[in-house]
């Protein structure tokens, strides 16, 4: 199977970074004496966080770290219950999203880092002193799995370092990011993604519209990774020959999102509400990270709905995402959301068939 | 705490006087007490008093309060677990009252086979003298002593060992008694019946903990599960008691329908509360029972039902309900005027108290269902305001079980408060859905977000 563009051209070696090159350099010097502090890397999706921290840990060891492999590890709860989880390491380091198991969050965690920092490198002088952990989307991490890592972040900084990838900081406790160095990479400008796209589509031999590429990048929401991702589907789709008003496919979760915004607004029902709770359920399912699907099903809803109820929305949308934030079991914020909205809208709806 | 007396045992009927045949073992421990259950006939002569409970004992299988195809498949398996050689083991459960040892007992008068029974001996000497554990001593009654027929009896042939009373620490320790049942497997002579009453709590459920699937399949153990009575059977049975009374009017009075009634509807399907409180009602002097009638229910065409329920106040059994009635009552919130306003006509309280064990479980029960039942969209869109604003309170990282019952509270009210409007037609309920969200985690950089992208230019690297 061939690679994907994004995985096929993604940098290396810092010098070869594409943008944030200052950056880039002051990661380098960081690594100079071969020792680092902990980091939390964190920024938007597709901003190049994982470029960066595998960019660093070639730096330290050298291009042994891309030598991967997957492997499922198994951890039993002080409950009795059987927890699986996958990571991916090297030699030198290891990653792990602990968030894919809920709430056991913590056992993981815990777990990890004392298997990995208790074992000690053998050959001191010939690798580092340490091993690396990569722990990815730690601002959904549970409050005690971070205070968990708190606590073991201190105990085992002889053994092992850490890097932690969050989107945004807001969720991490204090605690934690005050013990790490935080770097935050942001997103790169439309420009940037564009000549990215116009590059690396050269470097396979076609010949990418720039219009096209403009209208990815505004689409990919200066995504870099879908942005490619939406680029090579293009160019598969299109049989070799690009045009720049092509049709760019977009995700199908989007277009089930703007459904659902349809669907809430069309007709307000106890009936239609239950149609909008089973695409919820669905997404859900799929794997697409509620916060995402509520944004983007805020911004349909502000798009679609005209009556000038946009205030009363997002006065709405403000309280029911933080208690799904706060809270648990996001469909029930969802469902009381959309209920909401609803009703709003009936009401609307009706005074103007009064007013007439 | 531990019970030796036989009344202790068959409080099924009450106090009897009959008193126990206490066979001394053979082996000389004086607190091993090897009851050998008798049924005596009582004739009663004139000079000696009527015993109510004792002549209510059910004596022919037509007396008991137990379906008839119930009995039916014990006496089969009955018959079945004496004619082996080996060991074998039946094990009767169901709620209280609801006639398992009755049952029995008269299976085996009936069939000639004498029972023997294990009773938790009381020892008091035991924190002085330091015994033998109650463990030991069971394992000893069960698989040593039951083995030799009594010396009463004239010619037992036929035995069975009988555990209703659970050594007390079976109940915290489930892996010995497990190990006691595989000694027993090989040691015991005769079939061993157990008898476990279940009740709602899982943590105290004998049958649950001590009799597990995979013990069950182990031992090929015949599981019988009882009922609790019902009405129909509860009331043949007030009337044999009814009979009785009527004989004896020397000593009792006639409770009046009412009453029966009432006692019929509060005491839940069991049939020793029933007996008890009759026996209450008919005794000499006593009034009439003050009983508290229920929410007059309108006689509608469809269904006949009583135009009055009436339960009586006190004495009553404690209402038990189940986690689906318990949503009903929740789904299909019922008022009652009070002046110009209006209260829930439902006992909140208890209601909650009920459901305190599962709080987030019934949450998602009513999270699943509460749509359907709601007439009205303001209404509705309240309601899930609540159910929304109560999931703050089981935080994702808080595993302290003290706030859990707040959300109860608030979810539980806001549905009840706001649903006016209530649908009246059957409704099935759903269970919460369950679902996993499928994540993968491989070695490139996947995100579920642009999976939908991948698979677009995956499909077509595999089509060319």
């Amino acid at each position: 199977m061939s690679l994907l563009w994004c995985d096929k051209y993604r940098p290396k070696d810092f010098s070869k970074l594409d943008y944030h090159k200052d950056q880039g350099m002051a990661l380098k010097s960081l690594t100079k004496d071969g020792d680092f502090p902990h980091l939390l890397v964190y920024g938007p999706m597709g901003a190049g966080k994982k470029t960066r921290i595998m960019c660093l840990l070639r730096e330290l060891y050298g291009p042994g770290v891309e030598r991967l492999r997957s492997e499922v590890m198994n951890f039993t709860t002080p409950s009795n219950k059987k927890l699986e989880i996958s990571t991916v390491s090297s030699n030198y380091h290891l990653e792990v999203n602990p968030s894919d198991v809920g709430i056991y969050d913590r056992v993981v965690i815990m777990n990890i880092i004392k298997n990995v920092a208790q074992t000690q490198q053998l050959d001191v002088n010939g690798q580092k002193a340490f091993k690396i952990i990569v722990l990815t989307d730690v601002d959904s991490l549970t409050k005690d799995a971070q205070h968990a890592l708190r606590r073991t972040m201190e105990k085992y900084i002889a053994t092992c370092r850490l890097i932690l990838c969050a989107t945004s900081t807001s969720r991490v406790i204090p605690a934690v990011r005050s013990r790490c160095l935080c770097i935050r990479v942001p997103a790169p400008t439309t420009e940037e993604v564009v000549k990215i796209i116009v590059e690396t589509a050269s470097s396979e031999d076609v010949d990418f519209p720039k219009k096209l590429a403009e209208r990815i990048a505004v689409m990919s929401e200066r995504n870099l990774r879908r942005a490619l991702l939406m680029s090579e589907a293009c160019k598969v789709e299109s049989d070799g020959k690009l045009t720049p008003d092509q049709n760019i496919a977009e995700a199908d979760w989007l277009v089930m999102i703007r459904e659902t915004a349809r669907l809430i607004l069309a007709e307000q029902s106890i009936a239609q509400l239950k149609k909008v709770r089973e695409n919820l359920f669905e997404l859900i399912c799929r794997g697409i990270p509620s916060e995402i699907i509520f944004k983007y099903l805020l911004d349909q809803l502000l798009e679609q709905c005209q009556l000038g109820l946009a205030a009363e929305i997002l006065e709405n949308a403000a309280i029911y995402e933080h208690q799904m934030i706060r809270g648990n079991k996001e469909i029930f914020h969802f469902e009381a959301f959309v209920a909401k909205c609803m009703y709003l809208y009936q009401n609307v709806l009706e005074e103007m068939k009064c007013d007439f | 705490m531990k019970k030796v007396s036989k009344s202790w045992k068959s409080f099924d009927f009450g106090p009897d006087k009959i008193s126990p045949k206490r066979t001394k073992s053979p082996n000389d421990h004086m607190d091993t007490f090897l009851v050998e259950q008798k049924f005596i006939a009582k004739s009663h002569s004139k000079d000696s008093f009527f015993d109510f409970f004792s002549d209510l004992i059910p004596k022919t299988t037509s007396d008991l309060a137990v379906h008839s195809k119930k009995i039916e498949e014990v006496k089969v398996c009955l018959e079945r677990i004496l004619s082996y050689d080996n060991t074998s083991f039946l094990v009767l459960s169901g709620p209280t009252g609801c006639g398992k040892t009755a049952t029995l007992n008269v299976l085996c008068k009936e069939m000639g086979v004498s029972i023997s029974e294990w009773i938790n001996p009381i020892d008091q000497d035991f924190e002085l003298v330091r015994g033998p554990n109650q463990v030991n001593r069971f394992l000893e009654f069960i698989s040593t002593e039951s083995n030799y027929t009594s010396l009463f009896e004239v010619s037992a042939v036929k035995k069975i060992v009988l555990v209703e009373d659970f050594p007390n620490v079976f109940v915290r320790n489930n892996s010995e008694f497990a190990d006691i049942l595989e000694e027993c497997y090989y040691k015991s002579r005769y079939p061993i019946v157990f008898i476990c009453t279940e009740v709602a709590n899982n943590k105290n459920n004998l049958m649950y903990n001590l009799f597990p699937q995979e013990v069950l399949t182990k031992y090929q153990i015949t599981h019988i599960s009882f009922n609790s009575c019902a009405p129909t059977l509860l009331k043949n049975c007030l009337r044999r008691a009814h009979d009785l009374i009527k004989k004896n009017k020397d000593y009792f009075q006639v409770p009046s329908p009412d009453t029966v009634d009432a006692i019929l509807s509060s005491s839940m399907g069991d049939i020793r509360c029933a007996v008890n409180q009759y026996y209450f009602a008919s005794l000499l002097g006593s009034k009439e029972m003050p009983t508290e009638k229920s929410f007059r229910v309108k006689p509608s065409a469809k269904r006949k039902r009583n135009e009055k329920s009436c339960n009586i106040k006190i004495m009553a059994k404690d209402e038990t309900l189940g986690l689906f009635h318990a949503l009903g009552r929740i789904l299909n919130p019922k008022r009652k005027e009070h002046g110009k306003s209006w209260r829930l006509n439902c006992d909140l309280e208890n209601l909650i108290t009920e459901l305190e064990s599962q709080p987030e479980n019934v949450i998602s029960f009513l999270f699943a269902n509460y749509i359907k039942y709601f007439g009205d969209f303001s209404e509705l869109q309240e309601a899930s305001d609540l159910i929304s604003l109560s999931q703050k309170f089981f935080e994702k990282w808080s595993e302290t079980r003290d706030l859990h019952q707040y959300p109860l509270w608030i979810s539980v009210m806001g549905l009840m408060i706001w649903n006016s409007h209530k649908v009246s037609k059957w409704n099935q309920i759903e269970g919460p859905k369950k679902f996993k969200k499928n994540i993968l985690r491989t070695k490139e950089t996947l995100c579920t977000l642009d999976e939908f992208y991948i698979n677009i230019i995956r499909k077509n690297h595999n089509n060319s």
